[in-house]
């Protein structure tokens, strides 16, 4: 997407006496494709906390006499090879892969935040080593490495969201020490440092809300990211583990009865694939209206 | 330079050990192994036959004797023997290595030209309806994941085709799987036929890097074109070809060589997937069942194979780096 800075708006904007995220908030409005993107992810999160309510079948509801039934009245979707209702699964599939995928942006960014924040400031030794330890991880083949992590997990929820959260955080902590490096020069951390603050609190108070655009806009692409692994590990059958629906998994099922019955296989790949593509969208207009200059 | 790359190389030994005894760590100890899915499959095996197999294989040795004994054969160039195979494990990977290699030069030279060229033109012709459906589709390609579009080619392509109805094309039906055709071997025909089935899986293997790469050179270009050199390049009167191709692509691809050996990687991961879908005997599905049927020998070879590759890609940015530009230096 382009970025477009308008100066005159610019100006209005400094002299309007309006705070930060307002001006942010505005600026976000503006980005149509963003706005859509937030409001269908809005949407698929109503939708998946309102399940119980949506549907009137469990999702873990076996119908033996009516499998792989093709789309009816009663089941819009379908039924998979269980005589699961489709629609319902992919309704409860979208919790779990919504909160994996938050859970592991917000994990991620804590720790990525931690270990910038700590490299950046304290610099030295400190930073010699955690950046090493940074370098060495973005250096790993996160997939084969997922796959056995997961493994091993036994394919928990929580499993999942640490497994994917440990292989997230490497970007923002780059992002967070280099703008550490930046504002730890600036003359507000001398004053804060000259009127005897202590180093959690500039930390805390200071550096770390100057810091903060990149972290958000860092995260939120996280998430689309850490919901495509999951889907993918899920797929590989390492993931979330059946009867727990995820769209990954509904997924895998749906590729062993590709041939008699393919619209298996359409919606919760759509549902990843939708989902995904608006955290893009959505990152994508926050990282304008928070920092037009940066680049992630 | 020469420091710089002695220095990596230590780096990368230190990694790839500390990363094999946490894998085999872990892979010993997930829950589940090979003789119990062995005595599952029999019945009538008795408990001092399990117990013998366990010893048999060493199942029952502590950890770290386990590990040094992987790590003695595997120093003296033996990378064990396969129990679901009954094959050494160097016999299995080089003929999947053969047909991962060839899947990943495909679809990587495909993703690179395609990824590239596309990037190039829609940077040149900012705001055309053609730059404003390569950008649309790139969002598509970067959210697209790998194993739906997998499923969706197979479906497309290999079940439904409609074009195979129409007089001579139906050729064009691609296989949904595997390398060849059995029976079908050697000759014309026999390269025909693995072309056929390579074409699925590369597509599916090169989009994301297509979709990326002609992302990042759209807004390469355009950073570029809007220099002060360029237009002085413009100033001089130089024709508008040699101003794009001398001056302005062969600093915009600085950055792309890099990113390009970063994703690399990505790549890998993708082909792991990919593999698995379309049962493409490579490296990847070999891991993939080798981590569920609990070989881990074959899945530690596999693993580091991948680490190796990962690692040997992100030195390759690094180098690449310095040597398109003359301004980087490593001490």
């Amino acid at each position: 997407m382009a970025v477009i800075v308008e100066r005159p708006a610019a100006v209005v904007e400094a002299v309007s006496g309006q705070g930060y995220w307002q001006i942010a908030w505005r600026r976000f409005k503006k980005h149509r494709v963003a706005m859509v993107g937030g409001a269908v992810i809005l949407c698929f999160i109503a939708i998946s906390i309102l399940a119980p309510v949506l549907t009137p079948y469990e999702f873990d509801a076996i119908d033996l006499y009516n499998r792989r039934s093709p789309p009816t009245w009663a089941h819009p979707l379908g039924t998979d090879d269980l005589g699961h209702d489709v629609l319902t699964r992919l309704l409860y599939a979208g919790r779990i892969s919504l909160s994996v995928g938050f859970s592991a942006a917000l994990a991620a960014a804590l720790f990525g935040m931690v270990v910038g924040g700590i490299s950046g400031y304290y610099g030295g030794v400190l930073d010699n080593v955690l950046m090493r330890f940074t370098d060495i991880m973005f250096s790993l083949p996160d997939l084969p490495i997922l796959i056995i992590l997961a493994r091993y997990m036994g394919g928990s929820v929580t499993g999942i969201i640490i497994v994917l959260s440990a292989f997230a955080w490497m970007g923002t902590a780059r992002l967070v020490r280099g703008e550490m490096l930046k504002l730890r020069a600036q003359d507000f951390t001398e004053a804060a440092r000259a009127i005897g603050a202590s180093d959690a609190r500039i930390l805390l108070r200071h550096l770390i809300p100057n810091a903060l655009a990149p972290v958000i806009v860092a995260a939120t692409l996280t998430v689309g990211g850490a919901i495509l692994s999951e889907a993918g590990l899920s797929f590989l059958g390492v993931g979330i583990q059946p009867p727990t629906p995820s769209w990954g998994n509904m997924l895998q099922n749906a590729q062993d009865y590709v041939w008699t019955t393919p619209w298996l296989a359409i919606w919760p790949g759509a549902m990843i694939f939708l989902t995904v593509l608006c955290f893009n969208f959505l990152g994508d207009g926050l990282r304008d209206a928070l920092d037009p200059r940066l680049k992630v | 330079m020469q420091r710089f790359l002695i220095r990596r190389a230590l780096q990368t030994v230190v990694i790839l050990f500390g990363l094999s005894l946490l894998l085999f760590t872990l892979l010993v100890f997930t829950p589940g192994d090979p003789v119990e899915l062995l005595a599952a499959s029999n019945p009538d095996i008795r408990p001092e036959d399990i117990a013998h197999l366990r010893r048999y294989y060493g199942l029952d040795d502590p950890l770290h004797i386990r590990y040094l004994k992987w790590l003695r054969t595997v120093v003296r160039g033996d990378l064990g023997y396969s129990r679901t195979y009954g094959q050494p494990v160097t016999t299995i990977m080089g003929e999947r290595l053969k047909n991962t290699l060839m899947l990943l030069t495909a679809a990587f030279l495909i993703a690179f030209v395609v990824g590239v060229s596309v990037g190039i033109y829609s940077a040149l012709h900012q705001y055309s309806p053609a730059d404003y459906i390569v950008t649309v589709l790139s969002f598509v390609g970067l959210a697209m994941p790998v194993f739906w579009q997998g499923i969706l080619f197979i479906l497309l392509f290999a079940v439904w085709a409609p074009w195979a109805q129409l007089p001579g094309l139906a050729w064009l039906k691609l296989p949904a799987g595997g390398m060849m055709t059995p029976g079908v071997h050697g000759g014309v025909e026999g390269v025909l036929d693995r072309l056929r089935h390579l074409v699925l899986p590369t597509l599916v293997l090169a989009t994301t890097g297509m979709a990326s790469w002609a992302r990042y050179t759209r807004s390469s270009v355009l950073e570029v074109i809007r220099q002060d050199y360029i237009r002085t390049a413009r100033a001089k009167g130089n024709p508008e070809r040699v101003v794009i191709n001398r001056h302005a692509l062969r600093n915009a691809l600085i950055p792309i060589i890099t990113l390009v050996a970063l994703s690399l990687p990505g790549i890998l991961d993708g082909a792991v997937i990919t593999e698995t879908v379309f049962s493409w005997p490579g490296t990847g599905l070999l891991l993939y069942q080798a981590v569920l049927g609990h070989d881990h020998y074959v899945a530690m070879a596999v693993l580091l194979f991948l680490a190796l590759m990962t690692i040997l890609s992100n030195l390759l940015a690094d180098v690449a780096y310095a040597l398109v530009d003359p301004r980087i230096r490593y001490d």
